[in-house]
């Protein structure tokens, strides 16, 4: 494709340069995480096939034995089904509301200054870090805080709910605090998305006389579709291991009602001292998001 | 081409080169633990420096200093960080000379060989450890030196109690329902328990334990294992516990509270009783002036008549087995353990000294810190959950199961506890 | 573009019933932050109250120790920044322009190894950096979250670079430019608004993490404002106001850089830059 384009035109490169060309632009990246990521991920991988380590003495090879042990916990379990749940809903959500509110503030109609301003506003969740985040939300969902005293007050409900100890809520809540969290990253994105889209096409599109619902479809959509994809794995991989607002909020409890995989192992490593055991839970989750990310590489690399 | 190359590799080396660059100041400015004159310098990391008055443990190393020569640095962080901290820096070698320790830790760091062997190092250095009142020992060696006793009571607010007819302060679960049912009040936004209870911190769970201690329960066995399922006293508290809730009485938020939540409902005047470390009440007399404050142990079952108990809890400290100073770090803890110093440590951090010889001059003269000290001298501490290993995971295991106790999850208390027994055998292995 | 008047009433509803979904929580934790710590709890609640003060933003702006943990954090993220834009560049330019060999692989590989969770790889790491001699070091927090928001970077950035024409660069190696040309002189203006969107991410994620900030560092002199934040938060006492405070002046800069920025996402430069 491109490249043969290239060599038609620049006929004094030797194959062996164009060859290693792309290894150069890549070295920086390869020398920083081989280094400070693959070597440490090695090490994880490999204490998961201990009994146990750094806290013994002495580390004896087990096998899958570890693997074997987190696959039959049922907390373990529970936490598998609370991440998955608490991802997928967070990614609809993170992708429903960033799509719209991008949608809603890159409309010609209004003024700019009115655009930018709202824009800023729709930003403000993701200014804050977990900590503050948790720490908000647990004054403002507080039995006596202001969203009881207000529900109250307009007589929706009683009494005061208790939104992070009720346990057949408290999941909800947690994945509702997530998504309020997380979505101005979608939005942000999609918008940067949008501004790249050329405004040929939906002059050609208004030309051919499609609809806004059409162009959208049409145009928008397929158009934003690699940063879609992209930003909704990378949530998803984001949300597996959100660990310091489930953990100021909530801790997993109450009896693991909010459980997941990131708590789990957490707590596995740092309360038990069973790091083969952490290990090996981790390593599961590495695989599974390791599924997903060749899913993707193949479905991009198909779209080339 | 060749150029391209380079200019690439230029180009990223720069940036390896800024962020090296940096690096290297970021280094200069960390001084070792070698002053430039050959003075010894050791680290102190701990919480108690944010609990305190400002400065005032600085002064304490700043007069270590002119005693000895040997340099105290603090590391400063709030007990959650300090904690974190400590769990990285164990497995990478990296722990502080002097390490603040709860004791829902020692065990797990000293049988996991972090920390050193204090009495052999007191004695190294001549410290007569007689006067010492308590020291932490595991398997018979001495890991953890306390510096200040905090006993964990039942703080009330008599305010709440004074306006819902309670004239006197109860003694036995049935006198405490019956007090926590004529405090609260909904419509109020007053309750008559709070208790936190957040796997945030499982150590909460002792506060649950101390219902059952002040009955005379113990939960370890005759074979020093935990002793739980079958243990009569200790499913007739799980059982007491569970009807505070279905009675109402309890503060709503219970099971994800933290410790700071509970103290903030505490001096918001909506809850009567809560089960507290007295190292809050500087903290909450500040918070709430007004308030008419008093402490009580916790109530005992019954029909119960024997001698008192508390939870015990305390400051303590250990000395990392990593440390290049072990001898200046004993030191430094043989100072903190001297009469005069440590009843000055005992009274900024509104506690009580470990050394038997000391004399604090407390300042507070309020009617909560007196009933503090009547306690204290009659009744005796208990931490019996510290003894088992992986203390807090087994106490979350507790927290966890005692939540769906209360919801219904289980039928009885004995069925939960026979699962919570299994849990913590399996803590020893085999 | 005349849009007729009812659909503009319906849009700017919409628009302001966002705005009080995300605006309202911010409201009241910068309402918090001028209210007396024992006020925060009070009932009824109030947006403005009588202990309204700026004591808590005077608390913290006059503490040197504090302000120490703003200077360290933007610094750190400046740096991060630069660094991982440059070398996530490098990157994307690699994959959005090249075959190769093993090009799969590595796409894979940089995408997956994100997914392990921090928290698995900080004993290890620890080790690794203590290893390194760089434990308590502005470098040990640097090369640490130029590696964590890397593959974020790689990632949206070759996505981005894929949805630009290939013409674009390819015209300037026909007229016999060199490849870096291409790249810093045509692809990186008309990635700006990928590279702003990038930066923020990057920005936020070190201006954000908390637990390898308080693992790899020791000192107060190389904390940054979450373990700042953290510390206000006592065994016993949480310094309410100060905390809400703390986090209003962290964010208050990035605001500001937000603010300056949106120019780029406006000029929307990318869409005409073909047809010139």
């Amino acid at each position: 494709m491109r490249l043969k384009n290239i060599k038609h035109n620049n006929p004094v490169k030797t194959p062996f340069r164009r060859k290693i060309q792309p290894y150069i632009y890549l070295s920086p990246v390869m020398i920083l995480m081989s280094l400070l990521l693959f070597l440490p991920i090695i090490l994880v991988i490999g204490y998961s096939f201990y009994d146990n380590v750094l806290v013994t003495p002495e580390s004896n090879w087990v096998g899958l034995e570890n693997y074997k042990y987190v696959l039959s916990d049922k907390v373990f379990l529970t936490s598998i089904k609370n991440t998955v749940v608490f991802v997928v809903f967070n990614v609809v959500f993170h992708l429903l509301i960033g799509m719209t509110l991008a949608l809603m503030v890159n409309v010609k109609c209004f003024g700019r200054k009115i655009k930018a301003g709202f824009r800023v506003i729709y930003m403000l969740p993701w200014m804050f870090n977990a900590t503050v985040i948790a720490i908000l939300w647990k004054l403002l969902l507080n039995p006596n805080g202001v969203v009881n005293y207000l529900l109250m007050n307009f007589n929706l409900v009683s009494g005061p709910v208790e939104w992070l100890s009720e346990r057949s809520i408290v999941f909800w809540v947690l994945t509702f605090i997530n998504i309020w969290a997380g979505y101005p990253f979608y939005m942000i994105s999609i918008l940067a998305g949008l501004q790249g889209i050329s405004s040929d096409l939906y002059e050609a599109g208004q030309i051919d006389g499609a609809s806004a619902v059409q162009r959208f479809f049409y145009i928008t959509l397929p158009q934003l579709k690699p940063i879609l994809i992209s930003i909704a794995m990378l949530d998803f991989i984001w949300t597996t291991q959100n660990f310091s607002l489930i953990w100021l909020l909530t801790a997993g409890g109450p009896s693991h009602a909010t459980e997941m995989m990131s708590t789990y192992v957490y707590k596995t490593a740092f309360t038990s001292y069973q790091y083969s055991r952490a290990s090996a839970a981790a390593v599961i989750i590495l695989l599974a998001c390791v599924v997903l990310a060749i899913f993707y590489v193949k479905n991009q690399t198909k779209e080339d | 081409m060749m150029k391209k190359v380079a200019a690439i590799l230029l180009s990223a080396s720069l940036v390896m080169g800024l962020i090296v660059g940096c690096g290297a100041n970021g280094d200069t400015s960390d001084s070792g633990d070698k002053g430039s004159d050959g003075e010894v310098e050791i680290e102190f990391q701990q919480w108690f420096d944010n609990e305190m008055e400002e400065g005032y443990l600085q002064s304490v190393c700043d007069s270590f200093y002119e005693e000895t020569g040997i340099k105290v640095k603090l590391l400063s962080n709030p007990y959650a960080d300090t904690k974190a901290q400590l769990q990285a820096s164990s497995v990478a070698g990296t722990m502080a000379d002097v390490v603040a320790l709860d004791g829902s830790w020692i065990y797990d760091y000293a049988t996991q060989g972090m920390l050193a062997d204090l009495n052999a190092l007191f004695e190294d250095i001549g410290f007569d450890t007689a006067d010492i009142t308590s020291q932490t020992s595991i398997n018979g060696t001495v890991y953890a030196q306390p510096l200040v006793n905090f006993p964990c009571l039942m703080a009330v607010n008599q305010d709440l109690l004074e306006a819902a007819g309670v004239t006197e302060l109860p003694e036995t679960w049935s006198e405490f329902m019956d007090a926590c049912q004529k405090v609260t009040n909904p419509d109020e936004n007053v309750y008559g328990f709070a208790m936190n209870m957040s796997t945030d911190n499982a150590t909460c769970m002792e506060y649950f334990a101390a219902f059952a201690w002040n009955s005379g329960c113990s939960i370890i066995g005759e074979d020093g294992r935990p002793f739980l399922a079958g243990n009569d006293m200790w499913i007739q508290t799980t059982e007491f516990f569970k009807s505070l809730f279905d009675n109402g009485v309890t503060i709503p938020g219970m099971y994800t509270m933290t410790d700071a939540d509970k103290v903030q409902e505490f001096v918001n005047g909506r809850v009567a009783f809560m089960p507290d470390s007295v190292a809050h009440l500087t903290n909450i007399q500040e918070q709430a002036p007004d308030m008419n404050i008093t402490y009580i142990n916790m109530p005992h079952a019954d029909d119960y008549d024997g001698p008192s108990y508390m939870r015990a809890n305390n400051w303590a400290c250990g000395i990392a087995e990593n440390s290049e100073h072990k001898e200046e770090a004993a030191q430094f803890i043989a100072y903190l353990l001297g009469a005069d110093v440590n009843a000055d440590l005992s009274v900024h951090a509104g506690g009580f000294p470990v050394n038997a010889t000391s004399e604090p001059e407390y300042t507070d003269d309020s009617e909560a810190f007196q009933a503090i000290c009547d306690i204290y001298a009659t009744t005796e501490g208990k931490a019996e959950f510290y003894s088992f290993p992986t203390a807090e995971a087994l106490m979350r295991v507790l927290d966890e199961d005692l939540v769906m106790y209360i919801d219904g999850d289980y039928a009885s208390a004995d069925e939960m506890m026979e699962h919570v027994q299994q849990e913590f055998d399996a803590a020893y292995g085999e | 573009m005349k849009t007729k008047l009812s659909k503009r009433i319906l849009l700017m509803a919409g628009m302001i019933i966002a705005a009080l979904f995300s605006g309202l929580p911010i409201l009241w934790l910068l309402s918090s932050s001028f209210k007396s710590n024992k006020n925060i709890f009070s009932v009824p609640p109030k947006i403005v109250d009588e202990t309204f003060s700026f004591d808590a933003y005077i608390d913290i702006l006059t503490d040197p120790e504090k302000v120490r943990f703003f200077i360290n954090s933007y610094v750190i993220a400046a740096i991060v920044v630069a660094a991982t834009l440059v070398i996530a560049l490098l990157a994307a330019y690699s994959f959005s322009r090249f075959t190769f060999r093993g090009k799969k692989v590595l796409n894979t590989i940089i995408i997956s190894v994100q997914a392990v969770p921090p928290i698995t790889l900080l004993i290890p790491y620890l080790v690794l950096v203590v290893t390194l001699k760089i434990y308590d070091s502005y470098l040990a927090l640097i090369l640490t979250y130029v590696v964590f928001t890397l593959p974020y970077a790689i990632l949206m950035l070759t996505g981005y670079m894929n949805t630009l024409p290939k013409e674009l660069d390819e015209a300037v190696l026909i007229d016999g430019g060199s490849r870096f040309r291409a790249l810093w002189g045509v692809l990186v203006p008309s990635c700006v608004p990928g590279l702003v969107s990038v930066g923020l991410y990057t920005f936020f994620q070190c201006w954000n993490e908390y637990l390898y900030a308080l693992t790899l560092t020791k000192t107060n002199e190389m904390r940054t404002v979450p373990i700042g934040i953290a510390s206000l938060m006592g065994q016993y006492a949480f310094e309410w106001n100060q905390i809400m405070a703390m986090s209003i002046l962290g964010s208050l800069p990035v605001i500001i850089i937000v603010l300056f920025f949106q120019k780029y996402f406006i000029s929307g430069m990318t869409a005409g830059a073909v047809k010139s």
